[in-house]
This record gives C-alpha cells, sequence and structure tokens, in this order.
C-alpha cells in the first residue's frame, strides 16, 4: 500500500510538473486558422474537384511549413473540403454544412462550375464569409455582392478576348481571315454565359456568320445530330464547349467518324477540364492535336520552376488552372491575412478586396498582376490561350506566357 | 437532299442507340418484372462490368495480344458467368429478405428495397472511388471513330462501327434471354413464380430459388452491357446515374412485367430521344423524352407492351 501511495505520488508530480511545463507552451500555439473549399468531389466533375484539392492543400502545406501567418503568432492554416456533388442544389446544400459544421471558418475557395459556385456564394455571401474563386461567369461578381472575387477573366472577359485572338493567328498562318463559325456547346450557365458573348459582342464585330449554333444538355447520350451539322456547314472555326470528358469524347470521335477531325474544321474550346490529363488517356492525342483550349490560367513561362515542382509532388503530368489558381488562391488568404493582422471575416474580406500584388501570390497567376475592381473581379485579367500539341496542352498566347508557339491546325 | 440525309442519320444513330438502351432495361425488367424489386443499385452494376471490362480487357490485351476492341467483348462475356455468381450470393445473402415473398403471408415493402439498394449504391460507388478514383476511365479502341460509309458527298450516310457492334451484341444477348425465359424449364418457372407465386408454389416451385436466377441473369445482362458499353463512353464510380433513369423509364414505358416489352420501351427511348433532334433543340431531347414518358403514363399506365392483367 505504501509503495502504491508513492508510486502514485511520483506520478502525480511527474504529471503536475509536465502541465506546468507545457502549459505556457500551449497557451503559444497558434490557433488554427480555417479555410473552406467547396468543390465536386463526386459526379461526373469529381475530376476537377480532386484537382483543386491536391492544389490546396500544397498551399496549406508550404504556407504551414514556412510558419504560417507570422503576423498572427505563426498561426497554421487549415484546409476543411466539403463534396460540392453533381448539382447547384447539392453544391448550396455543401454550402451550408460547411458553415454549420465549422462556425470558425475564416475564408472560402470553390465551386468549380459557375452555377456551383452561384449557389455556393448565395450561402456564404449571407454569413460574410470571405471567397474566391476562379469561375467565370460574369454574374458571380455581377450581383452585388460584397464577399466574392473572381481571380480568372469572367466569361464576357474570355469570350471578348479570345475569338479575335484565335482569328488574328489563323489569318497569320493562311492569310485568310475565317468567315464562318459554328457552336456546340453545353447547357450549363457558365457556357451559356460565354456563348452569349460571343453570339451578341463578337461574331459581328470580327464579321463572323454563325452557321452552326447546337446546345446540348450534359451527358450527351450521342453527338451524331449535333456533329452532321457541322459537317454539311463546314465552319472556318467551330467551338465547342463540354464541361466533362465524356461530352468532349463523343463530340470528337464523332468528328473524326464524320471525317471532319484533325484540324480539317479547327476547333477551339473552353475550361481547363478540356485540357485536363484525363482528356489524353481518354480521348488520345491525336485527337486532340491542334485544338485550342481558353483557360483563366495556367502553366506559365514565368512559373516554370513552380510548375515543376507542383507536378512533382503532385504526380500529375502537368499542372491544370484547377491546380495553380487553388494554389494561388490560399496563398492570396495568405497574404491578406498578413496584412491585416486579423482573422476577422470583414476586415480579411477587406484586405482581399484591397490586394495589389505583383510578386508573391501573384506569380500563380498569369499575368502576374492581382488587384480587385469594386465589383471584386480581378483588373487585367489575361485570357490565356493552350493548344494541344504532341499530346500535351501548352500555353501559347499571352506572348509573355507563352511555352509553345501556336500552330495553326492544317485543313486537309 | 440534306433534310433526308440528316433524318436518315438520325434514325441509324437512334436504332443503334436504342438498342443498347433497349438491353439495359431488359436487364432491369427481370428484376422489376419478376421479382417486384425496385432495384436502385441496378446503375452501379452496370458500372462495375464497366470497371471488370476496363481491367479484364487491358490484361487480355497485354498478355495475348489482342485489339481492345475484341478484348472488351471477351471481358463482357467473361462478366456474364461472374456476375451471374454476384447476383445470386447477393440475393442470397441480403436480398431476399427483403424481397417481397408473395407465396406467404410475409410482405415487404418497396421501402425497405429502396432503402437498401440506395445503401447498396452508394457503397459500389464510393467502393469504386476509393480503388479507381474520380479519373474518368474508357477502353480506348479506333472502332469508336471508324464508319462504314454509303452515298456520295451529297448523301452520305456513316454507321459506327463500334455502336452497330455492341447494338447487335445486346440484341443478341436480349434474344438469347427472352429464348432461356420463353423455351427452357428454368424460365418456364422463374415466368410461373412471377405470374402467381402462390399457385407456383403449389405446385412446387421454389419461388425464391428463381426469384434468385432472375436477380442473377440481370445482373449478368447489365454488366454484359456495361462491359461493352465502356468502349465508347468514359466512366467514372458515378456513371450509373446517367443510365438509371433511362433504364427505369424504359421498363416502365415498355410494360411492367413485360421482358420484350420493357427491350421495345429502350428501343424506343433510344428513338425519341434521337429523333426529338430533327424538331427541337438537342438541349431539350430528355424533355421530350419525359413528355412522351408522361403521357403514356396517363393513357396506357400499363406500359404500352404490357398487360393489365400483369399489374394485378
Amino acid at each position: 500500500m505504501e509503495s502504491i501511495t508513492r508510486r502514485y505520488f511520483v506520478g502525480a508530480l511527474a504529471v503536475v510538473g509536465a502541465a506546468i511545463t507545457m502549459t505556457p507552451a500551449m497557451a503559444q500555439q497558434p490557433a488554427e486558422l480555417k479555410v473552406g473549399l467547396v468543390a465536386p468531389f463526386s459526379g461526373p466533375n469529381a475530376r476537377s474537384g480532386a484537382l483543386m484539392k491536391a492544389g490546396a492543400e500544397l498551399a496549406v502545406e508550404d504556407i504551414n511549413a514556412k510558419g504560417g501567418i507570422a503576423s498572427l503568432n505563426g498561426a497554421k492554416l487549415k484546409l476543411v473540403t466539403i463534396d460540392a456533388g453533381d448539382s447547384p442544389e447539392k453544391a448550396k446544400s455543401a454550402a451550408q454544412r460547411l458553415l454549420s459544421q465549422e462556425p470558425d471558418l475564416i475564408a472560402g475557395i470553390g465551386a468549380w462550375l459557375s452555377s456551383y459556385t452561384l449557389a455556393v456564394t448565395e450561402v456564404t455571401e449571407r454569413a460574410g464569409l470571405p471567397w474566391l474563386t476562379f469561375s467565370y461567369s460574369d454574374l458571380l461578381t455581377g450581383r452585388g455582392f460584397n464577399y466574392i472575387v473572381q481571380t480568372s477573366p469572367t466569361s464576357g472577359e474570355i469570350a471578348s478576348a479570345s475569338v479575335p485572338s484565335i482569328m488574328a493567328l489563323a489569318e497569320r498562318a493562311t492569310g485568310k481571315r475565317p468567315k464562318t463559325f459554328g457552336i456546340v456547346a453545353d447547357s450549363t450557365l457558365s457556357v451559356q454565359s460565354f456563348v452569349g458573348g460571343i453570339k451578341s459582342n463578337v461574331l459581328k464585330a470580327q464579321g463572323l456568320e454563325l452557321v452552326v449554333d447546337e446546345t446540348f444538355t450534359s451527358p450527351l447520350s450521342d453527338a451524331t445530330s449535333a456533329i452532321q451539322k457541322v459537317r454539311r456547314a463546314r465552319p472556318d472555326l467551330l467551338l465547342i464547349y463540354p464541361v466533362n470528358v465524356g461530352d468532349a469524347k463523343a463530340i470528337l470521335e464523332k468528328m473524326k467518324e464524320f471525317g471532319i477531325g484533325g484540324g480539317r474544321v479547327p476547333v477551339m474550346t473552353v475550361n481547363p477540364s478540356n485540357a485536363s490529363p484525363e482528356m489524353l488517356s481518354n480521348i488520345g492525342g491525336d485527337l486532340l492535336q491542334g485544338m485550342f483550349v481558353v483557360v483563366g490560367n495556367w502553366e506559365s513561362k514565368q512559373q516554370a520552376a513552380l510548375a515543376e515542382q507542383l507536378r512533382r509532388r503532385s504526380g500529375e503530368p502537368w499542372v491544370t488552372e484547377d491546380m495553380i489558381s487553388s494554389y494561388g488562391q490560399i496563398w492570396l488568404i495568405k497574404d491578406a491575412l498578413e496584412r491585416t493582422k486579423s482573422a476577422d471575416r470583414k476586415t480579411l474580406m477587406d484586405a482581399i478586396r484591397a490586394t495589389n500584388v505583383k510578386n508573391g501570390p501573384a506569380d500563380y497567376f498569369v499575368g502576374g498582376d492581382v488587384r480587385f475592381d469594386k465589383m471584386g473581379r480581378r483588373v487585367g485579367a489575361p485570357m490565356v490561350l493552350l493548344q494541344w500539341q504532341g499530346g500535351k496542352p501548352f500555353t501559347v498566347a499571352p506572348e509573355s506566357a507563352a511555352m509553345a508557339t501556336a500552330v495553326w491546325p492544317k485543313s486537309q | 437532299m440534306a433534310e433526308l440525309e440528316i433524318v436518315a442519320q438520325t434514325m441509324i444513330a437512334a436504332l443503334m442507340i436504342g438498342c443498347i438502351y433497349g438491353a439495359l432495361c431488359a436487364s432491369l425488367s427481370l428484376i422489376f418484372g419478376i421479382m417486384r424489386f425496385v432495384n436502385f443499385a441496378h446503375g452501379e452494376f452496370m458500372a462495375a462490368g464497366m470497371y471488370f471490362s476496363f481491367l479484364a480487357a487491358g490484361l487480355l490485351t497485354a498478355l495475348i495480344g489482342v485489339t481492345p476492341f475484341l478484348a472488351a467483348v471477351i471481358a463482357a462475356l467473361m462478366a456474364v458467368p461472374l456476375f451471374y455468381g454476384i447476383g445470386r450470393l447477393l440475393h442470397v445473402g441480403l436480398l431476399s429478405r427483403i424481397s417481397p415473398d408473395l407465396a406467404s403471408a410475409t410482405s415487404h415493402t418497396h421501402q425497405s428495397q429502396l432503402v437498401v439498394t440506395l445503401g447498396l449504391s452508394l457503397i459500389l460507388q464510393n467502393g469504386a472511388l476509393l480503388l479507381f478514383g474520380s479519373v474518368p476511365r474508357s477502353i480506348s479502341n479506333p472502332t469508336t471513330t471508324e464508319a462504314w460509309t454509303f452515298g456520295s458527298d451529297d448523301f452520305m450516310l456513316f454507321i459506327n462501327k463500334g455502336r452497330f457492334f455492341i447494338a447487335a451484341l445486346g440484341l443478341a444477348a436480349v434474344v438469347v434471354t427472352q429464348l432461356i425465359l420463353k423455351r427452357t424449364s428454368i424460365g418456364a418457372r422463374m415466368r410461373g413464380a412471377a405470374d402467381d407465386a402462390v399457385a407456383a408454389v403449389l405446385v412446387g416451385i421454389e419461388t425464391r430459388r428463381y426469384y434468385g436466377i432472375a436477380f442473377g441473369i440481370s445482373l449478368a445482362l447489365t454488366a454484359f452491357m456495361g462491359a461493352l458499353i465502356a468502349t465508347y463512353y468514359p466512366f467514372h464510380p458515378f456513371v450509373g446515374l446517367d443510365f438509371l433513369i433511362i433504364m427505369y423509364a424504359g421498363v416502365i414505358l415498355g410494360g411492367l412485367g413485360s421482358f420484350m416489352g420493357s427491350f421495345l420501351g429502350g428501343l424506343l427511348i433510344g428513338i425519341v430521344q434521337q429523333a426529338s433532334n430533327l424538331f427541337v433543340p438537342i438541349q431539350l431531347q430528355n424533355a421530350v423524352l419525359f413528355l412522351i414518358f408522361l403521357l403514356a403514363i396517363i393513357l396506357r399506365p400499363q406500359g404500352i407492351f404490357g398487360k393489365q392483367a400483369a399489374r394485378v
């Protein structure tokens, strides 16, 4: 009994001693700052969500490895993810769940497809949660919301810049300007926002006649009907805008089957999913060769070293917009936290909107200059033009970021 | 001439898609029709067939050097006994406990089937997500871009080789299953168990066993079609949802309890879906499809090819 008492005494002393020595250290432990990521981790766009998560996780890892948020006693960032599912309704309910489960979130990013982001930001705006997105729809920052910024150019901006850029390329390569234009596009919001911009502002200004205009709802069970119209009309330039690999495969394979693939009808498309590694594994380099892809951000000449590092650490064959933009957005949040020295949501949002950087976090966005206007849109965000060459999408414009020279597909 | 070409080309695509949908609908009708069982995991079993095909075709191509399409056809044939066995095991171990036992006093509601099969579907979806990730896969093969062509440049028709073979194999599988149902003693007992379970028990038919056989054949047919569809349709763990609504619509449109009726229901869905493109924009093709579906339910609730008596 005596020995037990002594043992207890020694043990208790050790515990008390440890508690005394540990308490000040624990009190100095910096708080954890939670950042949310809403993205599709299930459904047909799950792969894009996985790429966003990979980018955001790498950024959090890098920031924490470098000491966290210095101005907040080295507070560490923590990423909290939630599945946006496969519909705007599910995305909205995911945002509601995220906010109720994690009331101490300081900011968030997502949710990939514009229609998801529109639904998610209805919730985050009411909660006053700062939100960063690379979704394209003009509506996102056109609703007068205060708690959102877009780090990529909007659909309208991309529409205005992309077609003229490709037209100029065609003229340089062939000596002729395309005269006819075709559209085969998905019916989702961001796509129609882009297509609407093309139809209302671009075609007339560029002297283009619209000869095919087909809209489909995903999943596309068969592309025969749409591509047959393309085969008959033979536009000088065709815009296809699917938002998943399955629909892109159906369209491109049908074009080859109908004898208008391989550059016979030059193709442009939009959206990072159309330049993802899965496009190559499911469709093949031959069918993709020469296709132009318009995106809001990508691996560029300036980011070569970082991209190499992200490639190595993520195991992906190349760095997509989903990954690099998510990576950069977490760094933008870090930058704002350092400046504002506060994790208060309103103060943080004001700091994010006041961002004015030309390097550091700006290095992760093509154009290398990140500022936001009153609406929350990135000032001067350039459209990035990629081209599939030899089984890989290379940045070909803007020239300052180009990693390869654009080649006009040879009509045969 | 251009309009005629568009109509003819659309109908060619519609018939091929229709045969593929028809075979999937027929597979579901075996469960829905014979067992009166609501299976919301049916799309996931099709997806399981796709993943099986992906793995088996990859192995076959690497080991014996056959073309990817032929490898997928062999994989589809291999999937038949495998998924039949899985179906029988699942029925014995799980589903027979919630199947309606028409011959006894115990009856199970469709709610319990719905909950169990939805759970099964979530397990299969997330299991595939764990095993294969969210990356879409497909069995790349040249038949998806190759076609037989007819006519000259003014009037040219294309018949896609891959779709044609898949539609033909789907049709053949349906015919074989129909022969099993109509010409064999096993088929007669299954039909007996479906038509009047009490009478079937009275004449010595072990209804549970034949429900299990029906479930096994249904899964085998679904996986067979999934293995073939994988040659042209990229798949991911959630791909089953793309087809499930079409399958149920085809079964209800064709007529509950009618195997060939369900095939024709699926065929009709394929034709309506594609032919609607001739009159309305493509994005409305499913709206037209479900409008026809609603009309059919209102005007002929037993289904186009179903019999009123089958629902009593």
